[in-house]
């Protein structure tokens, strides 16, 4: 039998706050984070609003009590952040690092620093260009927790971090190491920015998943990272164990680059295969947190696929991203993470900004806190460009 | 469970590998940057297909399709990718547009491009594979990652056909942008690498090579993959790492046959290559990267060459770094490789 796998640790950054605690408190309060650009120079800081973290780089720094040059992107300062926060909540002495790795994600990488400097490279700023690559952020956050053995980083677009949980929880299940912190981040920059609005797909307005008017997403910013334990590492800190990560699986849509099927396919396939790994059934699934981007194309898809496997007793869902914006890379292991505290807090977040069904389909979310609800297994979806399908599911211990 | 190389596809600098004494010559490079010698892609795929393709999706799919061909599998269980910076030269086009014309008007073909995952999202397109579809993009690990997933999704044994390829390009303005930062040996020919290896830099270079790795031998099969490790830096020495390796495969140093080391002539970081050429005195000690030139994703390359080694018992001269015998019997082939003593790696073939 391969090991159980334990999530014991958690930390998050992201535009609702910079620690687990922060984010809670404005998710319990309808505090969402989508505004005007501050961070960076774009024409469109006043048009595309994001979940911007409202801290520069130098304030970043300060706040991991480093110093840092042009090799230091604002992804790898984001997700040394989070990362730091998991690691101190699940409390490991630095013996207890030893057989441990990190796998992280990312879609940009030094990108921020890239499309800043390389039009004005110098001798004393030349240093970006050996951070661009996606490893590079990762590496400075394994430099930063004293990790140095299994050093990994997966990039799938915006399923990314639910992947690298993922490949976590098969390192564990292999016996290959006892110990994972896996997770993504994600900087804003003109790159993705620019990108996605060459898609047509950002809403100038707050975001609105799974409504009639929907009219696209919002970018957002941010990291997060789980602390992974297989069940004998964790023995004898039992007090520690938040969640135990029971069914994962990845599929792919093989329709298109950026849409998905009509029949959602691909996302049906990775929530089905994730709730056949876990061995529960659709009745145990008491929350989605769906990936519910704001687009016309996902939000009718991912509906599909969730009618399609859950038939017409869809379990309560709610999309989070009105209260973060979309965080690419990021946005799988921030929303584990929200999908962790629904668990522990008996909790259901609200989909902000839903106001009418979709005429293709009735399927109406969460549009309210909802405290105090027996919530046992959670699913969470990441579905990326590419067809990438991620769904993952934190059970109650 | 045993896994097994049934079909390789590869677009390198050196052709495509078809015949049986591969590498009789090199095609040599002068000018420090090795380009691959692109295959007539039309003949792997339609026209309309290929059509707005850059040459990393181009490459990356054709390889791909190769390769299947080659294992006579026509659609694969899972599909699993290597790439360190996916598509350079749909990043570059996106970027510059969107600097040079004020965030205005953009195109957005080259950003959906320049997703790390876009080469392996077209061969799930192309194959009509939906299962499991992941893209590894760790520097110079991240192949050998990709490897080591493939591995466990076999040993579960719901998989038995996985496509694990790497796939990288190198253009004209990425090959500059690295110029600031030290890392090439300009005008350097590939065929004298070696006499350079006194400074800084190493050569260029790019390729796409695919393997279907598969649970049962065939009559195809290359060569049997054994284990592939890597470490972002070594918990203790070298001697001590490699034999705790071999020990987990139930093999010590006399059992490897030949070694295939990442040598690139870069003299900061070739030295650390050096305790292992003093551990396998005994053994063939050879080189790959003035085949293929340096890339985050050559790895691929040295597992091709070792795996065409095997099969056809031929040792191509023009690997050999030290002037050893060539060794008596070809059973075991250790790949080693690592970029400034970080992100290591050992893979160990074995005959099938």
């Amino acid at each position: 039998m391969p090991p159980k796998v334990y999530v014991t640790g958690i930390g998050i950054v992201s535009a609702i706050g910079l620690n687990v605690a922060e984010n809670f408190d404005s998710l319990k309060t309808l505090k969402h984070g989508i505004g005007k650009l501050e961070n960076f120079n774009t024409i469109h800081s006043q048009n595309l609003p994001c979940g911007e973290i409202k801290l520069n780089n130098l304030q970043l720094a300060e706040k991991l009590r480093i110093t840092i040059g042009p090799d230091f992107s604002r992804t790898a300062l984001l997700g040394m952040l989070a990362a730091k926060e998991a690691l101190s909540n699940a409390g490991l002495a630095d013996n207890e690092k030893l057989n441990m790795g990190i796998i992280s994600a990312t879609t940009v990488g030094g990108m921020d620093r890239t499309e800043m400097l390389c039009r004005n490279i110098k001798e004393d700023n030349r240093n970006f260009i050996i951070s661009h690559v996606c490893g590079d952020s990762t590496e400075k956050i394994a430099d930063y927790l004293g990790l140095s053995g299994f050093v990994s980083t997966i990039s799938t677009a915006c399923s990314s971090s639910i992947n690298s949980i993922m490949s976590g929880a098969e390192m564990i299940k292999n016996n290959l190491l006892d110990r994972v912190i896996a997770g993504g981040t994600d900087a804003l920059s003109k790159f993705t920015l620019n990108g996605f609005n060459s898609l047509m797909i950002l809403d100038k307005n707050h975001n609105r998943p799974f409504d009639k008017q929907r009219n696209g997403l919002n970018l957002g910013e941010g990291a997060a990272f789980l602390v992974l334990e297989s069940e004998n590492a964790v023995k004898g800190r039992a007090d520690k164990i938040l969640c135990e990560l029971t069914g994962y699986a990845n599929a792919n849509d093989a329709f298109h680059q950026t849409a998905s099927s009509e029949n959602g396919e691909g996302p049906f396939l990775a929530m089905s295969n994730a709730l056949g790994k876990s061995k529960l059934a659709i009745d145990d699934i008491d929350y989605i947190n769906a990936h519910g981007t704001g687009t016309m194309n996902n939000d009718l898809t991912e509906a599909i696929a969730i009618k399609r496997l859950f038939g017409e007793s869809e379990p309560l869902f709610s999309s989070t991203k009105p209260f973060t914006g979309h965080t690419l890379g990021a946005a799988g292991a921030v929303e584990s993470i929200f999908s962790i505290l629904s668990l522990q807090n008996s909790m259901i977040f609200p989909n902000l900004n839903f106001k009418e069904s979709m005429e293709e389909i009735s399927i109406k979310p969460a549009t309210e806190l909802i405290e105090n609800v027996t919530i046992r297994n959670v699913l969470s979806n990441s579905f990326g460009f590419g067809g990438n399908d991620s769904s993952i599911i934190f059970s109650a211990v | 469970m045993s896994v097994f190389i049934n079909g390789i596809g590869a677009i390198t600098p050196q052709g495509c590998f078809p015949s049986e004494d591969f590498l009789k010559e090199m095609n040599v490079f002068e000018h420090g940057r090795m380009t691959v010698v692109e295959p007539q892609y039309s003949d792997f795929v339609t026209p309309v297909t290929l059509r707005r393709m850059s040459k990393i999706i181009k490459m990356g799919l054709t390889s791909a399709l190769m390769c299947l061909n080659d294992a006579q599998v026509k659609k694969p269980d899972a599909i699993i990718t290597a790439t360190g910076l996916g598509s350079v030269e749909d990043t570059d086009k996106f970027l510059n547009n969107l600097i040079d014309d004020q965030e205005s008007l953009l195109n957005p073909t080259p950003f959906i491009q320049s997703t790390h995952n876009a080469v392996a999202a077209r061969i799930a397109i192309e194959t009509a594979c939906r299962d499991y579809n992941m893209t590894f993009v760790h520097k110079n690990a991240a192949f050998e990652q990709a490897m080591l997933d493939a591995i466990l999704k076999i040993n579960f044994g719901k998989y038995k056909n996985i496509l694990v390829g790497g796939t990288e390009e190198i253009t004209e303005e990425n090959y500059n942008l690295k110029k600031h930062v030290g890392f090439w040996k300009e005008d350097v020919s590939n065929s004298e690498l070696l006499k350079f290896n006194n400074t800084r830099g190493t050569i260029a270079g790019e390729g796409s090579v695919f393997f279907n790795l598969s649970n049962e031998k065939s009559e195809n099969s290359y060569a049997e993959v054994l284990s592939t490790k890597t470490w972002y830096k070594l918990p203790s020495s070298f001697e001590d790492t490699l034999e705790n390796f071999l020990t987990s495969i139930d093999l010590n140093t006399r059992n490897i046959d030949l070694v295939l080391l990442g040598i690139n002539g870069n003299v900061e970081e070739d030295f650390v290559y050096n305790s292992a050429i003093e551990i396998f005195k005994e053994a063939a000690i050879s080189w790959y990267k003035h085949l293929c030139g340096e890339y985050e994703t050559s790895a691929s390359f040295a597992l091709l060459l070792a795996a065409r080694i095997l099969k056809s018992k031929y040792v191509p001269e023009i690997i050999k770094f030290a002037q050893g015998e060539t060794p008596k019997q070809m059973k075991n082939i250790l790949i080693y490789q690592q970029r400034f003593n970080r992100n290591h790696s050992f893979t160990v073939l074995s005959k099938c």
